[in-house]
């Protein structure tokens, strides 16, 4: 039993003291998700609507986007577009940019295919009545299929705004101080590693329970229309 | 000196605050063919239910051929015997469901075998074989190695009377077995349940297929509200009822009796 | 450039072959744990059933990456030896051990009540009912759920590049550094995780397809 002897004493003052780099990178962590959702939203409605469309050839581009993105690691995206883009000229990102393009990339697979089945479970009912009352075909996606869409899949997008919120986690592999970069800086500074990782899974933890909370209030608000 | 095979005594039942069993009495003898009708809700199914012990009873006491089942009263206070024992005790008893129930993941005769083999024992060779006897019995050993989905409603309901035969049990329960069925296919079904009574099966039928009642039925039971109204012969209960409860719930079955 | 990238290629094998390592044992022990989790879910008591919910929601609320530098930092304090790669087994066994835990449940959870009302009617018990009825047709649901989860857990392998196990993505790095062939390299890696996980798909879809009668 002595082998396992653990002389450990808590000192969480001492991760109390850097509190702001936590803070700071939470903050820092929501700002990327939501931008990166944004992106992702208009690059997974654009899919959504290229893989529905007559043209073959934007089927099979973005089918093939959507296949090859969501089967290989975020971290690679990451690292592609912090350390090759400059290679072919793209060298304005800095980390933070590289890595919110990389992320939207990402999650604008996964939401084109949400986007997809939102437009998929559309009642046909009401596309036709647009269709009945005259609308052009870009009036009715602008005033039927989106706002309709935007309810069906509200709940995904809940889901998937939490899930980026944790990815942003690995921005830290480049150097972007948020909360897991703030996490591992406390950490290999003070050895206070218990303390640490405590204080930032209980930060993500109840960021993530808040945020899961909140949406679930705007969701009620605008419930699904069936 | 001949038990009874079911005796149920005082039985009261409720699911949360509300009483679905109200002292229920009833005695099924040997070889009897007893139907139970009555509106749905008036605890029927209940009932059936208690007597394997698929639910819990609160009060009374359910006996089948003697053997109080559930429970173990000591001191006047019961308490809910292993599961070990339980299982024993359903496995003597067969119940076919309104809605099959077949294992989808069996053919028909891996349906049958599977009690054969794991309840009762048997090395696959003797469960093979009994299963197919039993197949061939409702009619279907032509479609032994068939899956659930690959059978109609009636030809898998009658898997289902096989597969609860093949446990030889002493009590078969049927609840409300042909109510999910096509009209055709109800015929093939109460036609393997009137053979059965004819072997002097003890049965106990919900049912709601009134000519059916009338034929094979020895004695009726009517239900309502958790309590037992009127008990009679077929001819006594359908032909002449004397509750107002029962007149109102024949009712809906005029035309059915010329 | 060609050649090099040639030569860099079985450095680059080297790596997946440690991928493909550590993403088997954490999707074997992820699974093990989910099982568990999962009939304690559905069928354990009062105690167990929060402590397996409070293992669930808490894991599958952090980032996987946390858990990851927590265990690899946190273990050596406990006196816990077991290195980069231990750490990694550890740490992703845990976090898919929580989604499995749901994954399993959800399986479970699907088979209609009236299975095990038949299975009880002709005298099971309750392992015999688990083992002959429920889990059989629980297993046919939890397949396309599990097989999303092992490619989730390939891809997740990568991270333990950043506490230096040399698996595909920091053999990527390593080739990188030395050759400066940074785009064609990346993109290598990139098809060579599409084909492992394109692959996992597949065979789980073909797997899934002879078992499709089994849907309600």
């Amino acid at each position: 039993m002595t082998a396992l002897q653990v002389r450990y004493y808590f000192h969480w003052d001492v991760v109390w003291r850097h509190i702001h780099r936590l803070y700071g990178g939470l903050f820092l962590g929501l700002e990327l998700a939501v931008v990166a959702l944004f992106i992702g939203s208009l690059i997974g409605l654009g899919g959504a609507f290229a893989r529905t469309s007559r043209s073959r050839v934007l089927r099979a581009v973005f089918a093939a986007y959507v296949e090859f993105i969501r089967n290989v690691p975020l971290l690679l995206l990451i690292y592609f577009a912090y350390f090759g883009l400059p290679k072919v000229g793209i060298s304005f990102l800095n980390n933070v940019s590289s890595f919110v393009m990389a992320l939207a990339i990402y999650s604008g697979a996964f939401l084109t295919e949400v986007f997809r089945a939102g437009i998929g479970s559309i009642p046909t009912g009401y596309i036709e009545a647009g269709k009945a009352i005259g609308l052009t075909r870009l009036q009715n996606v602008r005033h039927v299929v989106l706002p309709v869409m935007f309810r069906i899949v509200l709940p995904s997008l809940s889901n998937t705004f939490i899930s980026l919120f944790k990815d942003t986690a690995l921005a830290s592999a480049i150097a972007v101080p948020e909360l897991t970069y703030g996490a591992v800086w406390i950490n290999v500074n003070t050895f206070r590693v218990v303390e640490t990782w405590t204080v930032v899974a209980a930060m993500y933890l109840v960021t993530g329970y808040a945020i899961a909370l909140g949406l679930r209030r705007v969701e009620r608000r605008y419930a699904v229309i069936r | 000196m001949d038990t009874p095979i079911l005796q149920a005594a005082g039985v009261h039942k409720r699911f949360g605050t509300l009483e679905v069993l109200r002292g229920i009495d009833l005695t099924v003898r040997r070889g009897e063919v007893v139907a139970l009708i009555g509106a749905s809700g008036s605890g029927k199914t209940t009932l059936l239910r208690c007597i394997n012990l698929l639910e819990e009873y609160d009060h009374g006491q359910i006996f089948v051929d003697g053997e109080l089942i559930g429970y173990r009263e000591q001191d006047g206070r019961r308490t809910l015997l292993p599961e070990r024992v339980i299982a024993r005790q359903r496995a003597h008893i067969g119940m076919v469901f309104q809605s099959f129930n077949l294992f989808p993941h069996m053919t028909a005769e891996g349906n049958i075998v599977l009690g054969l083999m794991r309840v009762q024992g048997k090395s696959r060779r003797e469960a093979t074989d009994t299963a197919r006897g039993w197949l061939d019995r409702v009619g279907l050993l032509d479609k032994v190695a068939a899956y659930p989905y690959q059978l109609s409603g009636g030809q898998q309901q009658r898997v289902a009377i096989a597969r609860a035969l093949a446990m030889e049990p002493k009590l078969m329960l049927f609840d409300e077995v042909t109510s999910a069925l096509d009209p055709e296919l109800v015929g093939e079904v109460l036609l393997v349940m009137q053979d059965l009574a004819r072997t002097g099966m003890t049965m106990l039928v919900v049912s709601h297929e009134m000519l059916f009642v009338r034929e094979v039925a020895h004695r009726v039971v009517f239900m309502d509200g958790g309590r037992l109204i009127e008990e009679g012969s077929p001819h006594e209960l359908l032909m002449n009822p004397r509750s107002e409860r029962l007149k109102s719930f024949l009712m809906r079955f005029q035309g059915v009796f010329r | 450039m060609w050649h090099e990238l040639w030569i860099a290629f079985p450095a680059l094998l080297r790596g997946l072959a440690v991928t493909l390592e550590l993403s088997a044992v954490v999707i074997v022990l992820g699974s093990t744990i989910g099982y568990l989790g999962g009939l304690s879910l559905e069928y354990g008591p009062k105690p167990l059933w929060a402590a397996v919910r409070v293992y669930v929601d808490t894991l599958r609320g952090i980032p996987v990456l946390v858990l990851l530098f927590a265990v690899f930092y946190g273990l050596p304090i406990v006196g816990i030896q077991i290195g980069a790669f231990g750490a990694g087994v550890v740490a992703l066994s845990v976090f898919a051990g929580a989604h499995m835990t749901e994954v399993v449940r959800g399986g479970i959870a699907s088979i209609p009540r009236t299975q095990g009302d038949a299975a009880k009617a002709i005298g099971l018990q309750f392992w015999e009912r688990l083992r002959w009825v429920i889990l059989p047709q629980a297993v046919r649901r939890i397949l396309p759920p599990w097989v999303n989860t092992a490619v989730e857990l390939v891809k997740g392998s990568s991270l333990v590049s950043l506490i230096g196990v040399v698996e595909l993505l920091l053999a990527t790095q390593q080739v990188v550094g030395r050759t400066f062939i940074v785009i064609p390299t990346y993109t290598l890696a990139g098809l060579m995780y599409f084909v492992v996980n394109y692959g996992i798909s597949r065979l789980g879809a073909l797997v899934e397809r002879r078992y499709a009668f089994l849907s309600y």
